[in-house]
């Protein structure tokens, strides 16, 4: 159905194109869309990564990012099939990136991929070694990410619907998800009356609003928020959520979708199967996530 | 030819249109009485119902559950928008406000008994709270309504929730009839009335005259319980929209909406058959209101008039009631076979009636055993439907896992026409 | 000794060579099969397969009368709707593992996840190792033998075969519908040759056995209500 994957260095290395190289021994569980978030870091530079749907969008862009912050460098944008994918950097105050999320998403046809603290979403319709081909990923020294590949099971194939997906409610959270939601409808009515945007007819984006809300209300206590979604989302799923300071996972209680882990040399590793691994390590067996499990790294 | 051989042909003509027998009969009745017909159980006339609707199960693109090895959670929390001490019962079926009065003392002990195995809720009804109706039931609801029969504080006392009646399905506009047949003396007694007169309720609350005081009631019942208890407004589905925006005005926990199907013990025919609309639809317009409102997280729905079995339960969750009230469901499981005659006091099983030897008919325990397996049965009924939706808890149901089976239900409703994308006007739900 | 170098082929290619060499030498050693998936799908009903390294999903699905031993980690459905023959797996295998097969013997000598033996018809199931929940999980037949720790419900709802385990708290980890017995001469007799054929070792003695119930399997209750008659507000007035 999908195929995800998650990992954390503490060695200092190139945490991107290993992602993409753990992806691309899974591509067979999604050849529809792909994607992978990484966090670096931390710096004062915000950065944004946005989907635009037409070039004289970016100047509607520009003036919404003027009015919450100031750009630091012109947007480097990329025509990759049907759409632009802009990059910008810009100093803005943290209290701000929340509202300028909110407001970026808010306008048809502009649609937030990544904003935030050293923290980057790479995501578009294809495979993986399409996006690693088209889209030029920085590949700096960063300390964990998450990655995904993308069957497409109920709604449309469009590259928005693409994971890792990430919210206004809490900008620095991403997440990938592999399952199906039983309850999205619902899920969805609750989160527009609390005011979030749907972008998407995807249910995952309803679980990125639904754990980001939960960290926005409990203070940024991403295992809480976990154990919460795990009971919330109705259906089969495993979900990686990660934030610049913690990493973690919820696994559903009837443990039909597989997640793996597996620790060796300070690196940690979280996968659909068990073959993602030997990206990294030849030979390798990864334990397999108890149903019900919720569980969370600190960075 | 020989012409007296041949015989005589008789054709035959058979009433489809307006002159049918039942037609002819309602004649004979204001010609020999001049008055209008009261008789019991509600609406015999075909109105749509939930069996317009059908629920998508899960294939390939989501996963069933195990209907038996799987579990798929039951319990429901109503009238949590200000109650301190919300109603918690462990699955969405509530026993409808039936008065002893109009059922016999050991029908209302037989169901209250229901509640305590299946752990739900019981409301008393227009009569007063039977002593021995609170001392068994799990959870007693209780009702206030314009005639105020046998109510008093203590009442307000022994409620686990309060219904604040402004009508019901059958007689939506009207109030309650009780037949002086059916006025014992233990019935007067605790009605605080007098023997054998015929009652016929008053339609307002004498202590509320409309909404504008009734915000005022509600904020004085709050503060006698505590604020504890959750209060519901119940309705008759009429004009839904207004009416259900000013429950949610005048501060209501939770709305019991009862559908133009419901019964009771005494009603006029034109009432039942002329008055309100069916609950499929009302259901709908009290769900599509709320949203509007942006209440439908808190404000609790009840729904009842004619739910039946499971399918009815899981279908009336989908689109967005927290629990159902059964009536006369739950009176046919003690063994009512719905002849209608419940207000001429005479029912043959013991229950719509006062006449000691009929009576004794009536098995309590039996009784109480066979509504509790009726609530048993239709929560495995709405499970299995769950399940089979992939959803491992009953509310998580959702309006979008339906599709109508006919243009009606899909003109009333908003959700598309199987097979289809179709729908009249504005779509309930998402497309997908 | 046969060597296929896997590293650059597709699954399809793989088993097509390893098929042609069973036929022409009886058998052969896969290399760098990088946890590939469907290796070895559908064998002949001879000869004997060495797999140096890791396999992914449906290792040796369908199998039919071949020896076939991963030396590294199998993924999931290792082994499934097996007919005939040996699975050995030196290392550990994803969930499902052996699922529906019909006979042969599978040995997993390290730990396997959830659903091991799923619906499992006949042969035999050796996990040296752990075992993950809902072992054994609506078994028709067939023996599924845990060495290790068991997972929680054990044997839900078989209707044929045995369990054997010798986990000290077997008692509270098995599912509805089934019970734990004591094992019986015969059984003991057999666990003794299996365990002597595959070099393990272990006291078939200590083992106690999972069977299904063949009367008063419990009526399946979809509805279990948790009373708290307690909380009403009649209890404290």
């Amino acid at each position: 159905m999908c195929g995800i994957a998650g990992l954390i260095n503490r060695q200092g290395m190139d945490v991107s194109s290993k992602l993409i190289e753990m992806l691309s021994l899974i591509q067979h569980r999604g050849p529809d869309a792909s994607g992978i978030s990484v966090y670096g870091s931390e710096t004062d530079e915000v950065s944004l990564r946005v989907s635009v749907k037409r070039k004289d969008m970016e100047e509607v862009l520009l003036n919404i990012v003027g009015q919450y912050g100031t750009v630091l460098s012109p947007p480097v944008s990329q025509w990759i099939k049907n759409a632009i994918f802009s990059e910008l950097q810009l100093a803005i105050d943290d209290a701000d990136i929340p509202l300028l999320h909110a407001a970026i998403n808010s306008i048809e046809g502009l649609y937030v991929h990544s904003l935030g603290k050293g923290m980057r979403v790479y995501k578009d319709g294809g495979t993986i070694a399409d996006l690693n081909n088209n889209h030029k990923i920085i590949n700096s020294i960063a300390t964990h990410g998450l990655g995904h590949v993308r069957m497409a099971t109920e709604s449309a194939e469009d590259i928005n619907a693409a994971h890792p997906f990430v919210s206004p409610f809490y900008p620095d959270l991403s997440i990938v998800h592999n399952g199906q939601f039983t309850n999205y409808f619902n899920l969805r009515r609750y989160l527009e009356s609390k005011r979030a945007i749907f972008k998407t007819l995807n249910d995952s984006e309803a679980a990125s609003h639904l754990i980001a809300y939960a960290m926005r209300e409990n203070g940024g206590d991403l295992e809480d928020a976990l154990g919460m979604a795990g009971e919330e989302l109705d259906g089969v799923f495993c979900i990686i959520a990660a934030t610049s300071r913690q990493i973690g996972f919820v696994r559903d209680k009837l443990g039909i979708k597989p997640l793996l882990l597996f620790e060796k040399d300070g690196l940690t590793m979280l996968g659909s199967e068990q073959i993602e691994f030997t990206a990294l390590f030849p030979d390798v067996y990864a334990e397999e996530i108890e149903p019900g499990e919720v569980r969370v790294w600190n960075i | 030819m020989d012409n007296e051989k041949k015989k005589d042909f008789e054709p035959k003509d058979i009433q489809h249109g307006i002159w049918n027998k039942e037609t002819i009969s309602e004649i004979d009745y204001k010609a020999q009485y001049g008055q209008h017909r009261i008789r019991g159980c509600g609406a015999t006339r075909y109105m749509p119902t939930f069996n317009d609707i059908m629920i998508l199960p899960s294939q390939l693109s989501r996963l069933s559950l195990d209907t038996y090895r799987e579990s798929c959670e039951t319990k429901t929390i109503l009238g949590r928008r200000t109650a301190t001490k919300p109603l918690e019962i462990e699955t969405p079926i509530m026993i409808a406000g039936m008065s002893y009065g109009a059922l016999s003392k050991e029908a209302k002990i037989a169901l209250a008994k229901a509640t305590a195995v299946t752990g739900i809720v019981i409301s008393n009804g227009e009569g007063g709270l039977l002593p021995e109706e609170r001392q068994y039931s799990y959870r007693q609801s209780v009702q206030i309504l314009p005639s105020r029969f046998g109510f008093s504080k203590r009442s307000l006392e022994a409620a686990d929730m309060l219904e604040f009646l402004v009508g019901i399905g059958a007689k939506p506009g009207l109030s309650g009839h009780l037949m002086g047949s059916k006025i014992s003396e233990e019935i007067a007694e605790v009605r605080q009335l007098p023997v054998g007169i015929d009652l016929h309720s008053h339609p307002r609350h004498g202590d509320a005259f409309g909404a504008d005081d009734m915000v005022v009631k509600m904020d004085q019942l709050r503060e006698l319980t505590h604020g504890e208890v959750p209060i519901f407004a119940k309705i008759a589905a009429g004009r839904v929209r207004d009416d259900v925006k000013i429950a949610v005005k005048v501060g209501a926990d939770g709305i019991i909406l009862d559908g133009a199907q419901g019964g009771t013990g005494a009603a006029p025919v034109m009432a039942t058959n002329h008055l309100g609309i069916p609950t499929m639809p009302a259901l709908v317009q009290a769900v599509r209101t709320l949203e509007e409102m942006g209440m439908k997280n808190e404000v609790s729905i009840i729904v009842s008039g004619g739910i039946t079995d499971g399918s009815d339960l899981a279908k009336a969750l989908a689109i967005g009631a927290d629990a159902v009230a059964i009536g006369t469901g739950a009176m046919v499981a003690m063994g009512c076979r719905v002849c209608l005659r419940c207000h001429s006091g005479k029912c043959a099983f013991g229950i719509g009636t006062q006449d000691p030897e009929l009576r004794q008919r009536l098995d309590i325990e039996e009784a109480a055993e066979r509504v509790a397996n009726y609530i048993k049965a239709m929560t495995a009924e709405a499970v299995l439907l769950a399940k089979a939706a992939g959803k491992t808890k009953l509310k998580n149901l959702e309006r979008e896992d339906l599709r109508t089976l006919t243009l009606e239900a899909c003109a009333m409703t908003g959700i598309p026409l199987v097979g289809s994308n179709f729908v009249f006007g504005e779509r309930f739900g998402f497309e997908c | 000794m046969e060597y296929i170098d896997a590293a650059n082929l597709k699954s399809t290619e793989l088993n097509k060579e390893i098929i042609s060499k069973l036929e022409r030498y009886g058998e052969v050693t896969v290399q760098n099969p990088h946890s590939m998936h469907n290796v070895a799908a559908g064998l002949p009903t001879q000869g004997k397969v060495v797999i140096q390294g890791s396999t992914g999903f449906y290792t040796g699905g369908f199998m039919e009368g071949t020896t076939l031993q991963v030396e590294g980690n199998a993924g999931w459905y290792a082994g499934d709707n097996m007919m005939e023959g040996e699975l050995l797996i030196s290392k550990n295998t994803g969930c499902n593992a052996g699922t529906y097969i019909c006979g042969g013997n599978i040995v997993v000598y390290g730990n396997t996840g959830s659903r091991v033996g799923y619906g499992m018809k006949g042969g035999t199931i050796i996990v040296c190792g752990s075992a993950g929940p809902w072992a054994g999980q609506m078994t028709m037949g067939g023996k599924l033998i845990i060495l290790g720790k068991a997972g929680s419900k054990m044997g839900e709802s078989m209707y044929k075969g045995a369990i054997f385990v010798r986990d000290p708290e077997a008692g509270e980890k098995i599912g509805s519908n089934v019970f734990l017995d004591i094992i019986k001469a015969d059984e003991e007799q057999e666990l003794k040759d299996l365990f002597a054929r595959y070099d393990i070792t272990a006291d078939p003695a200590e083992f106690k056995v999972v069977r299904p119930m063949q009367t008063g399997r419990h009526t399946y209750v979809l509805f279990n209500p948790d009373l708290k008659p307690e909380l009403s507000r009649k209890m404290s007035v």
